[in-house]
This record gives structure tokens, sequence and C-alpha cells, in this order.
């Protein structure tokens, strides 16, 4: 068994790139508007019960973005954090 | 001014502020709108817009606060690399000056008269015999 030494280049981590984030978040918003438009067009509750699901699909959309991006982000971040951690104890 | 300034530097965080305080505006406007119907089919566009929608810009604002939290973390940790790469490159260079260093001692320990060893490069050190007496020839 290997183990990498503390000095040993880290591997190359990329900062997450927010532009995915926006754009996810741009998914969910539009669907929030259709959901709007699309119940704010129907005079029953039946008929807009659809457009109520296509906006809480929104929420969802949205929610899930988010939390990808900082899991992500986080994930990217830890590896550099381990490594000058491994640094510190031996020095 | 300073606010400006504070909006250019941390826009992230500014966005954030902003999207949040939509977002408390738009859920208001939804619960305003829902108390002033009786009608449910009135009250749906209601809910949607004002909150789902501000749920939404909620989920951006603490997405955009985060976001920049662990901007600032990454970047600490930039500066963190740069210092430790500094302290490397440090010690690389105390080495070398202690191998020069424990070359030049071993010159000046040869007796005299001796001729003078070519120069030793400091990429490395030569093994050398101890000085001790000279056998002399009977």
């Amino acid at each position: 068994m290997t183990s990498r030494s503390p000095l040993a280049p880290v591997p190359s981590t990329r900062r997450p790139s927010l532009t995915l984030a926006a754009v996810v978040f741009a998914v969910g918003v539009a669907l929030v508007v259709g959901g709007w438009w699309g119940a704010s067009g129907a005079s029953s509750l039946a008929a807009q019960i659809p457009s109520l699901n296509i906006a809480v699909a929104g929420l969802v959309v949205s929610l899930v973005g988010s939390t990808v991006y900082l899991l992500d982000f986080r994930r990217q971040l830890n590896p550099r954090l381990q490594r000058l951690t491994a640094q510190e104890e031996e020095t | 001014m300073e606010l400006l300034t504070w909006c250019r530097l941390q826009w992230d965080r500014a966005l954030a502020v902003a999207a949040m305080t939509a977002g408390v505006v738009m859920v208001l406007i939804g619960w305003i709108g829902v108390s002033g119907t009786p009608f449910v089919a009135k009250q749906v566009p209601y809910i949607i817009s004002g909150g789902i929608g501000g749920l939404v810009l909620l989920v951006v604002a603490a997405t955009l606060w985060l976001s920049a939290d662990l901007n600032d973390e990454w970047r600490a940790l930039d500066a963190l690399d740069a210092k430790v790469l500094g302290v490397e490159s440090d010690q690389a260079a105390v080495a070398a000056l202690e191998e020069r260093l424990r070359v030049l001692e071993l010159l000046a320990r040869l007796p005299q008269g001796e001729p003078t060893p070519a120069p030793v490069p400091t990429g490395g050190v030569r093994q050398r015999r101890a000085p001790g007496p000279r056998a002399t020839a009977s």
C-alpha cells in the first residue's frame, strides 16, 4: 500500500462555477413563472393543479441546483484543507 | 460611497441581500393577496408567485451567501498554499548553504602543504578521508 506524501503535488482542484448554478436557478424561476402563468389563466382549481405542480417542480429544481453547487464546492475544498493540515502535522 | 465599494467588492453578498429582501417582499405580497380573496382559484396564483417564487428567491439568497463564504475559504487556502511553497523554497536554500558550509569546513581541516583539491560543486558532497597522521616512509 502506498501513501501519498503530504508534500506531494495536490490533485488539481477547480473552483465550481457559479454560472452553472445560475443556469439551474434560471430554469427553476422559469418553471415558477410558467406555473404562475398557467394558474392565473385558469378559472377552476382543478385546472390550476398542473400549473401548481410545475411551480413546485421549479422550486425543487432550484433546491437541487443549490445543494449540488454547494456540495461540489465543499468537496473541492476538502482535499486542499486536508493537505495543508497534513503539512502542519508533519512540521 | 462606502456602500458602493462594498457592493462592488462583495457583489455576491450584495446580490444575496437583494434576493433575500425581494423574497421576503414577495412572500408578504402573496400573503396579502391570498388573505384578500375567499376564492381558492384566485388564491392559487398568489401562492405560486408570492409563496413559491419568494421561496425560490430565498434559496438563491442563501446559496449566494454560502458561496461567498466558500469563496473566502478558497482564497484563504490560496494564501496558505503560497506561504507553504515559500517555506519549502527557503528550506531548499538553507540546505544548499549548509552543504556548502560543510564542504568549506572539510577544506579548512586539510593539512597545510597538501595540494588544494579541485573546487567541489555545491550540488553534492564528496566523501573525504578524515585527516590524520601521515605515514612516513622509512
